[in-house]
């Protein structure tokens, strides 16, 4: 009896299976053109780590900025789709339920949002209208300087002296940085990247002063991977912040979790 | 008398030579990292009568040979722009909402509000009954309603900047950007494109995206006759007949020439300076 959620994000796609409370099964694939042939494969990955089979599935939830009907694609009969902000929630939830506020940071959005006790969404802010806080500056410094987008947390930890960005805007902040490299001497990378990851802090952490700073602060979203970033939120926040694993799962799980409520409540017998 | 305004914007940079205050000469070119070199390029495009950036030449020029013309020549230059500290040769100094509340008037007598949109950012100009700037706002914290827009937007398209506003004004229906935010109209835009939808139409959902923007802003100081806009996006006829819209009713001025208003007002104050220097020789002036 496993259930899956899959998770449509601006630039990769995620599932997650589940069967009871355990997690069997992920995948996670670059979002190109077609959401649906993305979502069918990475069910169809994830399916094959788990050692199970479509038929295997009994109910499905589907969520995040692309949340298209994939109903058709996947041929699963009971699809439901969720908001982003109460996977994440249900998602950081199942993982740490001490949680009560949860950060998310993706490609192109992210959201801070407030829980009750119970892991439910109270309050949530999204930055859905401009890319400051999001993991776009960072791929465009990425690009920049040609390291690759997973290297630039480790990288920037090796600064001594992070260069301020002092734009709040990712197309200005783009020319700045670009100043500093052109700069003679240039400004060193660990410094730039470590610049980068604050002036992106700078903002995430004003989305968590709006619905409250809580005890326990958990950050998850793909961008989550970036160590430097969670360092920058670390010292905004004065103590250690929870980081599941594998924080880009976070939301599929959540979608899991609500598909695997489905099937409980009978909605999703097939 | 010799007269030089030079404005160095984020995007272009503008030269305007007036001799007794008539205009005798201008150009334009992109600026580069190099602002000294910038400034000392733009006096070559003027005296060679050179544009950059949206084309062609709009204002009649008197028939006269310039290309001799020298910076020693001038009797007093002033600089303005984002740059306008760091041209070498510049007199003096002024900060470009006072000179383009200056150019403004030069172009359209009588005018109230000023709405400058320039590469990297965006101002509305309250200019009071005796010519001063009695308001203004600015925008320069966010790309979203700023000519870097167009140009991000124009460049994912693929179609030059000077033929958006035309090639806009073809459309058959809006496509909204949903995000204000300039470095998603990127992605927004190619994908429009994926899904088979025409460059006419989302040019057309740019521009309404833009003047809200702007429309916006320039508010905070208040919209009464005259209306005057001026920077690049003078020159997208598309933008323009957007903002028009909005004005209840109110005409759009147009600067023949949107893009050298601030230049052309860095040229005025010169000629108000270099008479006072020639009545006082013996007092020093300050650069």
């Amino acid at each position: 009896m496993a259930v899956v959620g899959v998770d449509l994000g601006s630039q990769s796609t995620k599932v997650v299976i589940l069967e009871g409370d355990e997690i069997v099964g992920g995948a996670s694939l670059q979002t190109g053109e077609s959401a649906e042939t993305e979502a069918r494969m990475a069910v169809q990955e994830a399916l094959k780590k788990a050692g199970l089979k479509r038929e295997d599935l009994t109910a499905a939830v589907a969520t995040g900025t692309l949340a298209v009907p994939v109903t058709a694609a996947l041929n699963i009969a009971a699809l439901k789709t969720r908001s982003p902000a109460s996977c994440v929630a249900t998602g950081a939830f199942f993982r740490f339920p001490q949680a009560r506020t949860v950060l998310y940071v993706g490609a192109d959005s992210s959201m801070a949002i407030r829980m009750s006790p119970d892991g439910e969404v109270e309050e949530s802010v999204k930055n859905e209208r401009c890319a400051v806080s999001s993991g776009a500056l960072l791929d465009i410094v990425a690009r920049m300087l040609e390291i690759s987008v997973e290297e630039l947390g480790e990288l920037s930890l090796k600064s001594t002296n992070p260069e301020k960005v002092s734009s709040r805007c990712v197309v200005f902040a783009e020319g700045e940085i670009l100043s500093f490299i052109h700069r003679n001497p240039p400004v060193p990378v660990p410094d730039v990247l470590a610049g980068a990851n604050q002036c992106i802090a700078d903002g995430l952490w004003g989305m968590v002063q709006k619905v409250g700073v809580p005890s326990d602060l958990l950050i998850c979203g793909g961008v989550a991977r970036n160590v430097g970033l969670v360092k920058a939120i670390e010292a905004r926040f004065g103590k250690p912040v929870l980081l599941p694993k594998q924080p880009q799962y976070v939301r599929a799980l959540g979608a899991a979790v609500f598909a695997r409520n489905l099937q409980r409540q009978g909605v999703a017998t097939c | 008398m010799l007269t030089m305004g030079i404005d160095v914007g984020s995007r272009s940079t503008k030269c305007v030579i007036l001799e007794d205050g008539k205009l005798l000469t201008y150009g334009s070119i992109e600026t580069g990292p190099d602002i000294v070199k910038t400034a000392q390029a733009v006096v070559d495009a003027a005296v060679h009568r050179r544009t950059s950036l949206w084309g062609d030449y709009r204002m009649e020029l008197p028939d006269v040979k310039v290309d001799h013309l020298k910076v020693e020549d001038m009797d007093f230059i002033v600089s303005t722009g984002y740059g306008r500290a760091v041209v070498p040769f510049a007199h003096r100094n002024i900060t470009e909402i006072t000179c383009h509340c200056r150019g403004a008037q030069w172009f359209v007598p009588g005018v109230s509000t000023v709405l400058d949109v320039g590469g990297q950012d965006s101002k509305g100009i309250r200019i009071g009954a005796k010519g001063e700037v009695a308001d203004f706002v600015m925008n320069d914290k966010c790309a979203g309603g700023t000519g870097r827009f167009m140009e991000i937007v124009a460049e994912a398209l693929q179609v030059p900047l000077a033929e958006i506003g035309p090639l806009s004004l073809k459309s058959e229906k809006v496509l909204a950007f949903s995000s204000t935010c300039a470095a998603f109209g990127r992605g927004a835009a190619v994908s429009m494109r994926k899904e088979g939808e025409r460059k006419e139409d989302i040019l057309d959902g740019l521009h309404e995206s833009i003047a809200n923007r702007v429309m916006a802003l320039v508010k905070k100081v208040g919209i009464a006759d005259k209306f005057v806009i001026s920077g690049g996006i003078g020159r997208n006829v598309g933008l323009v007949k957007k903002i028009e819209a909005r004005l209840d009713g109110l005409k759009v001025n147009l600067p023949q020439e949107p893009m050298i208003v601030g230049a052309v007002g860095a040229a005025l104050f010169a000629i108000d300076l270099a008479k006072k220097k020639a009545e006082a020789p013996e007092e020093p002036v300050a650069s």
